[in-house]
């Protein structure tokens, strides 16, 4: 399954936007294979921060382990933010 | 402490001008050079240079220490307003197209900073809730502030033992609180330091009577107890 990112907006900024969208797309993940990846497609996102990542990714990571696999992006507010994520909960994230 | 008097060439790169520019701004009286005992030296104080030009800041700051009426235009009193404006800079910067520093950036330090104010305070805001929101492109400037209750009455709820705002600054810019308990939040300004540090972009902070300030490629915070007590935050990024 591939989730684009661009779809919750191009400025994905705030906590509380980060768990609206989650919220808003955990339905989707029940149709998700038991051996299936989650691809999360960051083209199109102009801003990306900490706050809505940790609430976003933080807990798919927590979820789906190795399954969850970033694409790659020169976005660089992805770059440091994928940073900081890393560094705060101890984890790699799997990248395309 | 350190010394609050910069070098001309050290004041030259802390508002990103020249060493010429700031001869000139001398002589015509538009930011005037301090002279230590009629010594020839240019000596310039950060506070100066920081409001040099900046009648956003200037209004920010007055908002951060009086809690006196601000303009509609910079009043985000939710958060909601705060992200629609944001969203107007992002546009700003994208029309604008000669950003030396990545925008996604800018739009992300500032974003993180607008939304702690909000994180941290609703529900408990000591006077004025909300935030001001203020920036200009060509200046290169984006400004925001608030009248919460400060990164050390913030933090003191994980860490007990801090005992100034200075210290507190240092801890919120620098350390991941373990656990981050009893909230999932914190790892904004860390986020806010690692970018800035790796850019071309500026950066001042105050909360209580703590003034942070970044400049030049570097993660270096130089932290020092300032005149002015506010309730809250007070932050200019600059780029």
């Amino acid at each position: 399954m591939v989730i684009e990112l661009r779809k919750f907006g191009t400025m994905l900024i705030s906590r509380q936007a980060g768990r609206e969208a989650l919220a808003a797309f955990r339905p989707s993940l029940r149709a998700v294979a038991a051996d299936e990846s989650i691809i999360i497609d960051f083209a199109g996102v102009v801003t990306f921060s900490p706050s809505w990542g940790d609430e976003f990714l933080t807990p798919l990571l927590g979820e789906f382990g190795e399954r969850l696999v970033l694409r790659k992006t020169d976005n660089p507010s992805v770059e440091a933010t994928l940073e900081i994520l890393e560094r705060t909960d101890d984890k790699v994230f799997k990248q395309e | 402490m350190e010394n609050d008097l910069l070098t001309i060439s050290e004041a030259a790169e802390f508002i990103g001008v020249s060493i010429d520019t700031l001869r000139r701004w001398d002589k015509s009286g538009k930011l005037l050079a301090i002279r230590k005992e009629g010594g020839k030296h240019r000596y310039y104080a950060r506070r100066d240079l920081e409001l040099v030009g900046s009648d956003i800041f200037k209004t920010a700051s007055e908002w951060a220490f009086s809690g006196q009426d601000i303009p509609e235009e910079f009043y985000c009193t939710n958060s909601a307003i705060f992200q629609q404006r944001l969203s107007g800079l992002q546009k700003a910067l994208i029309r604008s197209g000669s950003e030396e520093e990545p925008l996604s950036l800018i739009v992300a330090v500032a974003g993180e900073i607008g939304n702690n104010s909000y994180d941290h305070n609703l529900g408990n805001w000591p006077d004025v809730s909300g935030t001001f929101f203020g920036y200009g492109v060509k200046e290169g400037e984006v400004v925001l502030a608030d009248r919460g209750l400060g990164i050390l009455h913030t933090l003191k709820k994980v860490k007990p033992d801090l005992v100034n705002h200075q210290e507190a600054l240092r801890v919120a810019f620098t350390e991941i609180i373990s656990g981050r308990a009893p909230e999932a939040r914190g790892n904004g300004l860390k986020f806010v330091r690692s970018v800035v540090g790796k850019h071309q972009i500026g950066l001042f902070f105050q909360s209580g009577d703590a003034e942070l300030r970044m400049y030049g490629k570097s993660l270096d915070l130089r932290i020092t107890r300032g005149p002015n007590m506010i309730r809250g935050c007070l932050a200019r990024i600059t780029f």
